[in-house]
């Protein structure tokens, strides 16, 4: 899918029809098919795709490292004009040490434990034939470059002494340390915060734009990709099916297959009460299988006999736009899996007022004598009937603490009020009444582990069914049969233990589970984040329906803040163990709002474009053991400079107050203040 | 590569051949292990040697061609021939018959030995990884002492104090210098077990402890135990032929291997090599076949 | 540091205490009378009584006790019993053979089996890596008495190649005892090998499918490079502590082997105390076994923290 443009200049890196394929017990199964794309010198292209598409595997063939049972059956890498595929194993190594270079998913794990930093990076000259002391020095000007603070420090620490955040940056100085042409980044930012994420992102662009490196940025995230490549290929089961420029392809995509995607995604405008999220029906097939027509065609409401038997051509759009579909000029509007608006009747009003759930200074704290870590600390909160109150913040806010506390599975500190109803729940499950356990029960984040995997669904459905609502089994399989069938898992998997459900099937049992005592509030801890995209929507969507049949409420924990807004009525954003801010979910949103939840909001990729004003956090997350002093905020906030008030955001720990009706903010600035600040933000965001 | 049900049939794809597709893997899935086991040759070569040493020890005397215990002084300490194709021993009896009836001893003091101290180790395994804290220091600070000496070392110290020397001092013996050690391991899994979220939801079910240890948590513990077991297993034919052989074992009235190894290696030196060299192999081959299984096991469980 | 290295030190120091309870308890309460049991049950009543008094087995159990460990820690481990000379020396003669035993088996098993693990690990997957592994811990579970059976048949008996006796003759060099002392230690090789081998194949295949292995190579290099600076440098550390701890299962394997090769040392020594019912001796011996076992178990944590720096800082902090 080489752009027919590009006809003078050699790319740094050409797929020409590639196909790689693992062996599986001896069958060679294909992971990817026909690739061919080119990136161009300077270019920045993305590579983007649910988990199982091949985009790693692309990564990896690019550098010719593939897994012990991978191989590349067919087709050419050109790496600026020679095939890698017939090289040397040492001219290959040459080129890794000079040529091309890679930044990963983990980076701690990508770092050597037991060797320092400073050595792991010095390496990188000493292959390319420095002396000791002159690769000493050219290690602390790559770290420089990646603008780390203390790099003598740095240089001294082993890799689990670093945050994720700094570990990626010395990733990416490694990388970056000889100049290669070719970059390749591999989800470089999944697994950090947003907030880092952003930081990194930031980095990659700025060096990028200095070195004129060419760059292959794999990601699932579409938003990052948009922030970050010039051009972009859409990757469906080891197919390239959609490639053209960032911008066009996400506004205006040709593939069915992209433009389901699209849908899917809770983007900013989007509301729970008044936009479905469409979903994409079935599955990736599986790996390895041959697949004779469009490798889209079994989930394509557009599809015809054509589509199911014959390879579909690549379609040439304008501008280097090419969509592998038949019917690329019927993509825009493929019709809608689910409805545009959600269900029919809105039964109640979420009761934002109401007070389901009352928590009054809640603190915990852990470890005894010395040392000691308030993880939370007065916590004041209500959540109504049918409400969902989404939680945000890093990690180590606290997040997950505050749904154990009010599950009952960790007993908070003395003096902690948690109400259900306006009455005392006990502060640990043995302490509480059946009734009450069922109505306070919780979506975990991975299913594979919330799940016993030697149990089938129905028993682990039907088993809370008994010991929650006094039922007999009998009376607990059935009613299990029945919930499960409501949260749509099919009754001929009833019977089947979880190894043999999909994450998205998965996640709806553990659903079930959790609506077996007829819950008044669902914790839902990231309940989404494992899943893709495509998933993410039926679940959000089923989620959805659930809170207006049953008029429960959620306490919606994520880190992604574009489903948080979507799903949330409130939103309460923690950070260091505080609410620094609580409000209306669009209020908080779209501002003023607290500087921390401005730089979060700020920190977040969007696929619609990019804000305008940006706004970082400085430095690293405080140790939640060792709080800064006054606001915890003061050694990061973006707003504390010139505020007139930095005396005071030293010292004195500013209240949670209400600035406006409903809105409460811990902030010793005013709502004024901040919202001249503020006023240069991307109202998008 | 078992591919898995997917959300085809929530959003009501025609995937109708899907679902049958995904009953039949969840049939196969079940027997996945079991046909894996079947294609290792470990598993086959090890279950083979096994079985058949295990139906000697119980109808040893039915397959032996001669009587084990009919001497023979003129034919005495004879190299394999026809009618003794393991020889002689040294009163002249059927080396081969011997052979065979000596599985009895060794395999139901080891099998009896290794159950009691797996279903012991997994119960104080369990207690100690779920609970944590002083249960587990005392039950992991007594694991430390017992493996602070060799199972051999320990097993002589006690048998030197106990007169009766019947296999159930042995079986008991084997049995508590195990237990502590099959603890260690079922904790260790434990561990990881307790930390994983369906324990937290079973609580959240109000399920009491018992029921999340040997419900919940046992289950997904058991194939490292059995795993375990068969290494176990393995330690205990070890300790239990090297004490007979050491003549501190089970004073045996029928033959045993490590007796009569003992008993004849004195004739190695030119005068028998068969009487003490068939009974030493028999060993090796128990001992080999049982670790076979356990490599089988232990590959096809930690896949 | 030092704060690791204390706690690390009592714990050694509890197990050694609760270890001589158990002995203690072995050879003084398990016995019911300790007389009788070492007279035999037809003995004459007041000769029981006389030993009983000898030994001080009819005071107090806890009084028993406290004299025992309170002897022990002053180094008089009592008299034995069946060769009526001081526990101490006896068992000071007998180390004194069997340390070259021990050695040379440790000096052969080592190098080679961490080698064999290596091998096996970068050839994941191939037939000499089955071999070896298969190999290996078979060998490792047959009982070392039984190798002493075929060892001697083979090399003994058919090939003539090594001496069936341990022993060698009272004033031969070097290269004659070795030459008696190498198919006993070989006994002792074969059953330690596999479990060497194996701890040191497992901590390399981890290391070679670790991320950091997939940096060094994709730094560009060479694999010389990665196995030796990244692989090797990660991997090696467990084996270590295996390597160490089995220097107290070595002791143990000394007491089939001594007594299949009739090599007088320190294994045959604590096997007739046992079949001799000389508790004294059978006691020391067992107690030096745990002592050598716990100081070999802590240095190897010790220099296992040492060589790790994530350990090592944990424990610094």
């Amino acid at each position: 899918m080489t752009s027919s443009d590009a006809v003078s200049v050699t790319p740094t890196l050409q797929f020409d029809h590639v196909e790689v394929a693992y062996t599986v017990r001896g069958i060679d199964r294909p992971v990817l098919r026909d690739v061919s794309f080119s990136v161009m010198p300077g270019e920045a292209y993305g590579l983007v795709g649910e988990s199982g598409c091949g985009k790693s595997t692309a990564a990896y063939a690019a550098l010719r490292y593939l897994p012990r049972n991978g191989k590349i059956t067919g087709g050419q890498i050109n790496f600026e004009g020679s095939d890698l595929v017939s090289q040397s194993d040492e001219a290959i190594r040459l080129l890794r040490s000079k040529a091309m270079s890679m930044v990963y998913q983990s980076p701690i794990a990508a770092l050597n434990p037991s060797l320092r930093v400073g050595g792991q990076i010095a390496e990188v000259f000493t292959i390319g034939g420095a002396g000791k002391a002159e690769a000493h020095e050219r290690a602390v000007a790559a770290l420089n470059k990646v603008q780390i603070a203390d790099v003598g420090k740095v240089m001294q620490r082993y890799p689990h002494e670093l945050s994720g955040g700094m570990a990626q940056r010395v990733v990416i100085a490694m990388a970056l340390a000889t100049n290669p042409r070719l970059l390749i980044l591999d989800e470089p930012t999944t697994g950090l915060d947003a907030t880092v994420e952003a930081e990194v992102l930031d980095l990659v662009r700025t060096l990028r734009a200095d070195s004129g490196t060419s760059v292959l940025f794999i990601s699932h995230n579409l938003g990052v990709i948009r922030s970050m490549c010039d051009r972009v290929g859409v990757l469906y089961a080891g197919q390239l099916v959609e490639e053209g420029n960032t911008a066009q392809i996400l506004n205006d995509p040709r593939h069915p297959y992209t433009v389901g995607l699209l849908r899917c995604i809770p983007r900013a405008g989007l509301r729970k009460d008044l936009h479905r999220l469409d979903t994409i029906p079935g599955s990736l097939p599986p790996l390895g299988t041959v697949i004779t027509g469009c490798v889209y065609a079994d989930r394509c409401s557009i599809a015809t006999e054509q589509c199911r038997t014959e390879q579909p051509p690549v379609v040439q759009l304008v501008n280097g736009h090419s969509s592998r579909c038949f019917h690329p000029d019927l993509a825009p509007d493929l019709p809608r899996n689910t409805e545009v608006t959600t269900v029919e009747v809105v039964t109640r009003a979420p009761d934002t007022e109401g007070d389901l759930v009352t928590l009054a200074a809640v603190s915990k704290t852990f470890g005894k004598d010395s040392s000691t870590v308030r993880v939370l600390t007065d916590i004041a909160l209500s959540l109504g009937a049918g409400e969902t109150l989404g939680l945000v913040g890093e990690s180590g806010s606290g997040k997950t603490t505050l749904a154990k506390v009010l599950l009952g599975l960790t007993p908070p500190d003395g003096g902690s009020i948690v109400q259900l109803d306006g009455k005392a729940l006990g502060a640990t499950i043995a302490g509480r009444s059946a009734a009450d356990v069922g109505a306070v029960q919780i979506v975990f984040q991975n299913p594979d582990s919330a799940l016993n995997r030697r149990h089938a669904v129905r028993r682990i459905v039907g088993r809370a069914v008994v010991k929650l609502g006094g039922a007999t089994k009998e009376q607990g399989n059935a009613k299990a049969d029945s919930l499960l069938s409501e949260m749509r898992v099919d009754a001929r998997l009833h019977a089947a233990k979880p190894v043999m459900l999909s994450g998205g099937l998965k996640q709806r049992v553990a659903i079930a589970r959790a609506f077996a005592g007829n819950p008044r509030l669902v914790v839902c801890d990231e309940p989404t984040s494992a899943l893709d995209v495509s998933v993410q929507a039926a679940i959000l969507n089923l989620l959805v329906d659930l809170q207006r049949t049953e008029n429960v409420s959620y306490l919606f924990i994520s880190h992604d803040l574009g489903v948080v807004r979507y799903l949330s009525d409130r939103i309460a954003v923690l950070y260091l163990g505080r609410i620094m801010e609580l409000g209306p979910a669009e209020t908080v949103f779209s501002g003023p709002h607290h500087p921390y939840t401005e730089a979060l909001v700020s920190s977040l990729p969007s696929i619609d474009g990019e804000a305008t004003n940006r706004v970082r956090l400085l430095g690293e997350v405080p140790s939640v053991a060792n709080p800064p002093s006054g606001c915890v905020l003061h050694t990061r906030c973006p707003r504390r400079d010139g505020s007139g008030v930095e005396e005071l955001c030293d010292t004195v720990e500013p209240d949670l107050v209400e600035v406006e009706p409903g809105h409460l903010m811990r902030c010793h600035l005013s709502l004024e203040q901040l919202r001249r600040l503020q006023v240069a933000v991307d109202v998008l965001m | 590569m078992t591919s898995v049900v997917n959300d085809a049939q929530v959003n009501g794809a025609p995937a109708s051949d899907g679902r049958m597709r995904a009953e039949q893997e969840a049939k196969s899935r079940r027997n996945e292990r079991i046909r894996f086991l079947l294609k290792k040759p470990s598993f086959i070569i090890g279950s083979i040697i096994s079985l058949f040493w295990l139906a000697c020890a119980f109808f040893g005397e039915a397959i032996a061609p001669q009587d084990p215990f009919v001497q023979d002084p003129i034919n005495k300490l004879k190299e394999p021939y026809g009618a003794h194709w393991f020889g002689t021993d040294n009163l002249g009896r059927d080396v081969f018959s011997r052979v065979i009836v000596g599985a009895r001893l060794i395999v139901l003091v080891a099998l009896a030995a290794t159950i009691i101290s797996a279903v012991l180790g997994t119960i104080l395994g369990l207690v100690a990884g779920y609970y944590k804290g002083k249960v587990d220091e005392v039950i992991m600070r007594t694991a430390d002492v017992f493996m602070s000496v060799p199972t051999i070392v320990l097993a002589l110290l006690i048998t030197s104090s106990v007169s009766s020397k019947s296999m159930w001092v042995v079986i008991l013996i084997i049995a508590l210098v195990f237990t502590p050690i099959v603890a260690r391991t079922a904790r260790a899994s434990v561990l990881g077990e307790a930390e994983l979220d369906y324990v937290a939801a079973a609580t959240l079910r109000t399920e009491k402890t018992p029921h999340i240890l040997f419900k919940e948590v046992l289950p997904n513990v058991l194939p490292s135990l059995l795993v375990e077991f068969t290494v176990r297993l393995g330690y205990a034919i070890f300790a239990i032929a090297t004490l007979s052989f050491l003549g501190t074992g089970v004073s045996p009235e029928s033959p045993d291997w490590g007796t009569q190894v003992a008993t004849h290696r004195g004739f190695l030196n030119g005068l028998n090599v068969s009487a003490t060299l068939f009974p030493a192999l028999a060993i090796a081959s128990l001992s080999i076949g049982v670790n076979l299984l356990q490599d089988a096991l232990s590959e096809a469980f930690e896949r | 540091m030092t704060r690791f290295l204390l706690r690390r030190f009592l714990l050694a120091i509890f197990t050694l205490f609760a270890l001589s309870v158990l002995i203690f308890f072995a050879t003084h309460v398990l016995p019911g009378d300790v007389a009788k049991k070492i007279l035999g049950n037809f003995a004459d009543a007041d000769a029981i009584k006389q030993l009983n008094k000898e030994l001080g087995t009819d005071r107090p159990i806890p009084v028993q006790y406290a004299n025992w460990l309170g002897d022990a820690a002053r180094g008089d481990l009592g008299q034995s019993l069946i060769y009526q000379e001081s526990v101490t020396s006896k068992i000071g003669t007998a180390l004194g053979s069997s340390w070259k035993l021990a050695l040379l088996a440790f000096v052969m098993v080592v190098p080679t089996s961490i080698f064999g693990g290596v091998v096996a690990a970068l050839r994941r997957g191939k037939p000499s890596d089955k071999i070896i592994t298969i190999g290996s811990l078979s060998a490792a579970v047959i009982p070392e008495f039984v190798w002493a059976v075929v060892f001697i048949v083979v090399f003994g008996v058919r090939l003539k190649w090594l001496p069936v006796s341990a022993r060698a003759p009272d004033g031969a060099n070097v290269f004659t005892q070795l030459k008696h002392l190498i198919l006993p230690a070989l006994c002792l090789v074969m059953v330690l090998f596999g479990y060497i081998a194996r701890i040191t194949r497992a901590g390399v295949v981890e290391a070679l499918d670790a991320d950091y292995t997939r940096t060094a190579r994709l730094k560009g290099l060479s694999n010389r490079m990665v196995i030796n600076k990244h692989v090797l440098r990660n991997a090696l550390t467990p084996t270590i502590a295996v390597t160490a701890t089995q220097i107290g299962y070595l002791l143990g394997g000394l007491v089939a082997v001594e007594s299949a090769f009739g090599y007088n040392g320190f294994g045959l020594l604590l096997l007739e105390s046992v079949k001799g019912k000389d508790f004294p001796l059978t006691q020391a011996c067992v107690m030096f076994i745990g002592v050598v076992y716990v100081i070999t178990t802590l240095l190897a944590d010790v220099i296992y923290t040492l060589l790790n720096p994530r350990i090592r800082q944990a424990v610094l902090a």
